[in-house]
C-alpha cells in the first residue's frame, strides 16, 4: 500500500489576485495519497479544503508548486488532457450532487462513459449494474428531481464509479443529506474503500472524517495537523501522528 | 458520440420549449421571406423573359408621343401616325415587314349588356407575318381571322367569360360593336399574352369602316430581317420618320422602341427591386441569427453549472462546443425547414392569385429543389455560426467557477 503515491501535492500554493486584495487560499501544502488510502481533508469553512480538493481533482491548477498524478505533473497538461485525466482517473462526488436535470438517472451515470466514447450497449450495461449497486435499479428512468436527496447522491456515486476511476473525490458528500441518508452514503464509501478504491474526502465534520485512514487538518491554507485513524469494534479512533 | 450529443441537444431544446420556438420563429420569418421573394422574383423574371422570347427579338414598335407624355396642362396634341408613316417605315433599311393596326375603344353589346372594350384591327393579308410568330393571337376555339372575313371577330379569353356579359361568349355568337353586328369566329387561347386577354380583334378593313378612319394607325409594328441589326434598324426608322414628319433630332413626336430594349430595362429595374427586397429579408435573417446567438448565450449562462459538471466528469472542450453547436444548428435547421415550407407556400399562393387575374399557365413560381434545400442548409449554417461564440464562452469557463454558480 505504501508504494509510490497516486496523488502528490508538493508545496502547492493557490493565490487569488483580486485587484488590491490578495487571497492566499493555499499556502504551501504537501500531501501524498497512496493507492487504496482513504484520506479526509478536514477544516472549517474558508480553510482552503475545497480549493485543495479541486487541485487534487485536476479542476484547478496551482499558482505555485506541483501536483503529480501517478508521477506526472498536471501543470504540463492541456485543458483537454486535464479533462481526459478527470474522465478516466477521477470520480467526483459533490455536496450538491450535481446531476444533470434534463437527463434520467441512468443517463447521468452513462455520461462520463459517453465522453470516453464507450459504445452505447456497454454504457447501458455498466450504468445499469452501477444503478443496482447503489440500490436504485428500479429508478433508472427517473429524472433527478423525481428522486430524494439520498437517492440523488447515490446516483452521483454510481456516476463517479462509471469509468472505474483510480480515485474517488468526495466534497462534503453528506452535507445536503439527512443523517440516515448520510449514513447510507458513508457506508457506500466505506465499502468502496474496502474494495480497494482510493478515496479523498473533504469535510468539516469530525465524525465523518473519522471514517478515513488519515485526517489532514487544514487551517488558513496550511495543513496544521495529521491524524491517523483506526477502526476497532465498530468505532473509529484517531490520534496525532 | 455525435448521436449522444444530438440527443442531449434535443433534450436541452425541449426542456426550454417556449424559448426554443420563439428563437425558431426568428429564423422562420427570415427564411420564409427570402424563399418567397427569390421564387417569386425569379418566376416573374422568367415569365417576362418567356414573353420576350414569344414576342421575338426581331420586333420594333413605333408609337406617336401622346399628349400625356407632353406634360400636364397640354391638351391632346392630336399627334397620330398615319399610313404614310407606315409606308416610310416599311421602306426603311433592314425592315422585313411592317403593319399599322388600328386600336380604339368601342361599345360592346351582348346578352343585353353593354361594356366598353378595345377593338384592335389587324391586317390579315401576307403582312400578318409580323405578329403571327408571336403566337399572341392564336385561338383556342374556332379559327383565326383570314383574308376576306367580313364582320368577323376573335375575342380574348377574359372578355369571353360569363362575368362580363352574364353569359359565356362562344364561337358563332353574335356581338354588337358600335351597333354593328359581328360574328365570333374564335376565342384567343388562355395563358397567353395578358395584353390581348380582354380585346376584340377584327380585320383592319372592318376596323377602318367601323371607326370611319382611313389614315390613322395606332402604332406601327415592325419585323426586321436580322435580329442582330436591331439597334441599327431602330436608328434607320427614326431617321426616315424624322424626315417624313419634318422634325429635328431630339424633338421627335414619335417613339421607336424595340421589345428587347423594353424587356432589358424592365429586367434591370426588376433585378434592383428583387435584390433590394431580398436584402431586406436578409436583415430579418440576421436578426434571427442574433436571436439564436442570444438564446445560446442565455443557455450558456443558465447552464454554467451543467458545463462545470460535464467538465468535471471528463468532457473535453471540443465535446462542450459540439453540444452547443448542435443545439444552435438544430434551431437554425428547424427554423429553416419551417421557413422553406411557409415561404414556398406563400409563393404558390401568390401564383394562384396571379393565375386568377391573368389566366392559367402565364406565371409560374421558381421553386427548384436546390433553392429549398439550400435555404434550409443556409439556416443550419447560420445557426452553427450563431452558436460559435456562445459555445466558446462555455468552454472558456473555469470548471471550479462554473460549479460554484
Amino acid at each position: 500500500m505504501k508504494d509510490k503515491p497516486v496523488i502528490e501535492l508538493r508545496d502547492v500554493w493557490k493565490i487569488y489576485d483580486m485587484g488590491e486584495v490578495r487571497v492566499e487560499a493555499l499556502r504551501g501544502i504537501n500531501l501524498n495519497v497512496h493507492k487504496g488510502e482513504f484520506v479526509a481533508i478536514q477544516g472549517p469553512s474558508g480553510s482552503g479544503k475545497s480549493t485543495a480538493m479541486n487541485m487534487v481533482g485536476c479542476l484547478d491548477v496551482p499558482s505555485k508548486g506541483h501536483i503529480l498524478l501517478d508521477g506526472h505533473d498536471i501543470a504540463r497538461l492541456s485543458e483537454s488532457q486535464l479533462a481526459q485525466v478527470r474522465g478516466k482517473k477521477i470520480g467526483f462526488i459533490f455536496q450538491k450532487f450535481n446531476l444533470i436535470n434534463t437527463l434520467s438517472a441512468q443517463e447521468n451515470v452513462m455520461l462520463p462513459l459517453t465522453f470516453l466514447d464507450v459504445p452505447e450497449e456497454k454504457r447501458k450495461q455498466i450504468s445499469y449494474k452501477l444503478m443496482e449497486t447503489v440500490n436504485l435499479g428500479d429508478r433508472t428512468d427517473h429524472k433527478p428531481n423525481e428522486l430524494s436527496g439520498g437517492q440523488q447522491q447515490r446516483v452521483a456515486i454510481a456516476r463517479a464509479l462509471a469509468v472505474d476511476p483510480e480515485i474517488l473525490l468526495a466534497d462534503e458528500p453528506t452535507g445536503n443529506l439527512d443523517s440516515k441518508s448520510g449514513e447510507t452514503v458513508m457506508h457506500f464509501l466505506e465499502d468502496l474503500h474496502r474494495k480497494g478504491k482510493t478515496i479523498v474526502m473533504v469535510t468539516h465534520d469530525d465524525n465523518l472524517a473519522k471514517f478515513a485512514d488519515r485526517i489532514e487538518v487544514l487551517k488558513d491554507g496550511q495543513i496544521v495537523k495529521s491524524l491517523k485513524c483506526y477502526h476497532k469494534d465498530g468505532k473509529n479512533y484517531c490520534e496525532e501522528k | 458520440m455525435f448521436k449522444d450529443f444530438f440527443k442531449l441537444a434535443v433534450e436541452n431544446l425541449t426542456h426550454r420549449q417556449l424559448r426554443s420556438w420563439l428563437t425558431v420563429i426568428g429564423i422562420v420569418i427570415g427564411i420564409a421571406a427570402v424563399v418567397a421573394l427569390v421564387s417569386l422574383g425569379k418566376g416573374l423574371q422568367y415569365t417576362v423573359d418567356q414573353q420576350f422570347v414569344k414576342i421575338g427579338a426581331d420586333k420594333i414598335t413605333v408609337t406617336a408621343k401622346s399628349a400625356s407624355q407632353g406634360g400636364p396642362g397640354i391638351q391632346d396634341s392630336g399627334i397620330t401616325l398615319t399610313t404614310n408613316d407606315l409606308d416610310v417605315v416599311r421602306k426603311s433599311s433592314g425592315v422585313h415587314e411592317a403593319i399599322g393596326p388600328l386600336q380604339k375603344i368601342a361599345k360592346i353589346e351582348f346578352n343585353k349588356k353593354t361594356k366598353f372594350s378595345f377593338i384592335r384591327g389587324m391586317p390579315v393579308d401576307d403582312t400578318r407575318i409580323v405578329y403571327d410568330d408571336t403566337g399572341m393571337y392564336d385561338v383556342e376555339y374556332g379559327r383565326t381571322l383570314k383574308e376576306g372575313d367580313n364582320n368577323k371577330i376573335i375575342i380574348g379569353p377574359e372578355l369571353a367569360k360569363e362575368s362580363n356579359f352574364g353569359r359565356q361568349i362562344y364561337v358563332n355568337d353574335k356581338i354588337h360593336i358600335n351597333d354593328e353586328e359581328f360574328t365570333v369566329v374564335g376565342i384567343i387561347k388562355t395563358g397567353g399574352n395578358p395584353g390581348v386577354s380582354s380585346i376584340i380583334m377584327m380585320t383592319l378593313d372592318d376596323a377602318r369602316d367601323l371607326f370611319d378612319e382611313k389614315e390613322e394607325v395606332s402604332m406601327i409594328m415592325v419585323k426586321i430581317y436580322n435580329a442582330e441589326e436591331l439597334d441599327q434598324v431602330v436608328e434607320n426608322i427614326k431617321k426616315d420618320l424624322r424626315r417624313e414628319r419634318n422634325v429635328k433630332e431630339g424633338r421627335e413626336d414619335f417613339t421607336v422602341e424595340s421589345t428587347k430594349k423594353f424587356v432589358e430595362s424592365f429586367l434591370v429595374i426588376f433585378n434592383v427591386i428583387t435584390t433590394l427586397l431580398i436584402g431586406l429579408a436578409s436583415i430579418s435573417l440576421l436578426v434571427g441569427a442574433i436571436g439564436i446567438a442570444n438564446t445560446m448565450y442565455t443557455a450558456v449562462l443558465e447552464r454554467r453549472r451543467e458545463i462545470g459538471i460535464m467538465k468535471s466528469i471528463g468532457a473535453k472542450n471540443s465535446d462542450i462546443i459540439q453540444i452547443f453547436l448542435i443545439e444552435s444548428s438544430l434551431i437554425g435547421f428547424i427554423g429553416g425547414t419551417i421557413g422553406v415550407l411557409i415561404g414556398s407556400g406563400l409563393s404558390l399562393l401568390a401564383e394562384k392569385l396571379i393565375e386568377t387575374f391573368l389566366g392559367e399557365g402565364f406565371f409560374q413560381v421558381f421553386l427548384p429543389w436546390w433553392l429549398l434545400l439550400g435555404a434550409a442548409l443556409f439556416a443550419l449554417v447560420i445557426g452553427t455560426i450563431s452558436g460559435i461564440f456562445p459555445a466558446r464562452q462555455a468552454t472558456g469557463m473555469n470548471p471550479v467557477d462554473a460549479l460554484r454558480s
